[in-house]
């Protein structure tokens, strides 16, 4: 039988297994992105926290302190391998008597991860406005809570759009280090099929075009959301009369 | 209605503003003229406390500023401002631009907010502009919506820094005369400009400022017929050249 063939017929054996993979792989991506987005604005909101000259010395160093740790969080995080994470976290908590299952600490190390890299995407798109942005909001009487909530935060969040969409694709590819500590994503299964039929080069090539597959289907849906958000504005610009001075 | 005294401004390297002491009334349009770097800017912008004085007091109506969130958020609702480049809220329409603050500021509920913003919009002549984004909109009209942005408000006072600067010439004057208009309506306009036709015209008070002082402060007529120092006198011809 021809490599192809073999490929073929490891396909029609173990199609179940992978989409089953594919599954766990797409949702661990895409919940993975959503927390660590969650977590990502949970931690830049106590990093950029307002410290004010005349606040009470215990409050201004509680909040510099709480700023700090998020930045070692983030150093933490980027600066370790996900797959020395997902060994720590997994084995460290079983040691400690907490038993926690695969997925979940699975899902876990990656929206933590995550979380780290869109602190820093947030961090940069917050900076990247101009210092006018909040001068105007201060100005109208907002406080800086309203100013950072109503005006900075979102617009940060809409320039980043595509970085979340990046990580997101980071992700799907990146879950498959979760293998090592049980998790049966795509990566997990490809292994599985391998070992049963001995078909190594075949099993894993086989995985690769799944993960391409997925990964150039999620690239054009993302395309096509961000095209619908700049139509969004387009069609608020052509349904104006273009009247008046 | 506002006091400043004995007011010094030091970013670090030597003061911008040197012992400044001056009133404004009620009702009054002021226009603060000077060479670039006589601190005619940080001037205007320790008003409202975006820039923190080093020294010295500002007063607004009978409250002193101090630089604790609730004073400032109080004042500044009465004191708007009107900046160089604008500053929209891009991610909104020209109505949400305008109504985000009275809604978050004053309260109101969204009908009322959004009809002072329509309001102020139609009065800044783009009521055919409601719901475009700034992005979309020329620079003369992305200034008009700032200025109606501060008029839904409903100030006491409006702080103009340099509005026309950032403009293409043929935009200009659009922006002048709706200040114009709204000096008309005897409204409290303190505005920092290099437009000295616009000054001739509106203003009922010229300040004069070089080197961090006030060198005349004057009524506007007279301010421009008969400067009275050399350095004024300098300035307005340059201007005219």
């Amino acid at each position: 039988m021809s490599f192809l063939g073999r490929m073929t017929a490891l396909f029609i054996e173990g199609y179940p297994l992978l989409i089953e993979g594919l599954r766990s792989t797409l949702l661990l991506a895409i919940f993975g992105t959503l927390f660590g987005l969650g977590i990502g604005l949970i931690l830049i909101t106590v990093q950029k926290l307002h410290v004010m000259d005349q606040e009470p010395f215990f409050k201004k160093t509680v909040k510099k302190f709480n700023a700090q740790l998020t930045k070692m969080y983030v150093a933490f995080f980027r600066g370790t391998p996900m797959l020395v994470q997902a060994m720590v976290f997994y084995y460290g908590l079983n040691q400690m008597g907490f038993r926690i299952g695969f997925y979940a600490a699975g899902l876990t190390v990656v929206s933590l991860n995550t979380a780290a890299y869109l602190t820093e995407v947030l961090k940069a798109g917050l900076n990247g406005l101009d210092v006018g942005q909040s001068e105007a909001a201060l100005s109208l009487g907002m406080t800086h809570g309203q100013t950072y909530r109503l005006v900075l935060l979102p617009q940060a969040l809409k320039n980043m759009v595509p970085a979340i969409g990046n990580e997101l694709i980071v992700n799907i590819k990146d879950t498959a280090v979760l293998s090592v500590i049980g998790v049966g994503e795509l990566f997990y299964m490809g292994r599985a099929l391998a070992s049963r039929t001995f078909l190594y080069t075949e099993a894993f090539v086989l995985v690769s075009i799944v993960y391409l597959i997925t990964v150039l289907v999620m690239v054009e849906l993302l395309k096509r959301i961000s095209r619908l958000s700049d139509k969004d504005a387009s069609r608020l610009l052509n349904s104006q009369s273009e009247v008046g001075v | 209605m506002i006091t400043v005294e004995n007011l010094l401004k030091d970013f670090g390297q030597g003061p911008i503003l040197k012992d400044v002491n001056l009133t404004f009334k009620e009702g009054e349009v002021t226009v603060i003229m000077g060479p670039s770097g006589s601190g005619k800017s940080t001037l205007l912008r320790c008003l409202n406390f975006l820039e923190i004085p080093t020294e010295g007091q500002v007063m607004f109506e009978d409250i002193t500023l101090i630089e604790t969130p609730a004073i400032l958020q109080a004042v500044r609702q009465e004191v708007a401002m009107v900046f160089q480049s604008f500053y929209l809220f891009n991610h909104m329409t020209a109505l949400e631009n305008c109504s985000l603050a009275p809604r978050k500021v004053l309260g109101l509920s969204k009908e009322v907010a959004s009809q002072r913003a329509e309001d102020a919009l139609v009065e800044v002549g783009l009521k055919d502009f409601l719901h475009r984004l700034p992005k979309t909109l020329s620079g003369g009209q992305k200034q008009r919506v700032a200025i109606a942005r501060a008029l839904a408000m409903k100030p006491k006072v409006i702080l103009f820094d340099e509005p026309t600067s950032a403009l293409d010439p043929e935009n200009v004057q659009e922006v002048l005369q709706t200040i114009a208009a709204l000096a008309a309506k005897k409204m409290t306009l303190i505005v920092v400009t290099h437009e000295m036709g616009f000054a001739k015209k509106v203003a009922d008070r010229v300040i004069f400022m070089d080197e961090g002082n006030v060198v005349e402060d004057a009524k506007a007529h007279s301010f421009f017929i008969a400067p009275k120092t050399e350095r004024a006198r300098n300035f307005i011809k340059n201007l005219s050249y």
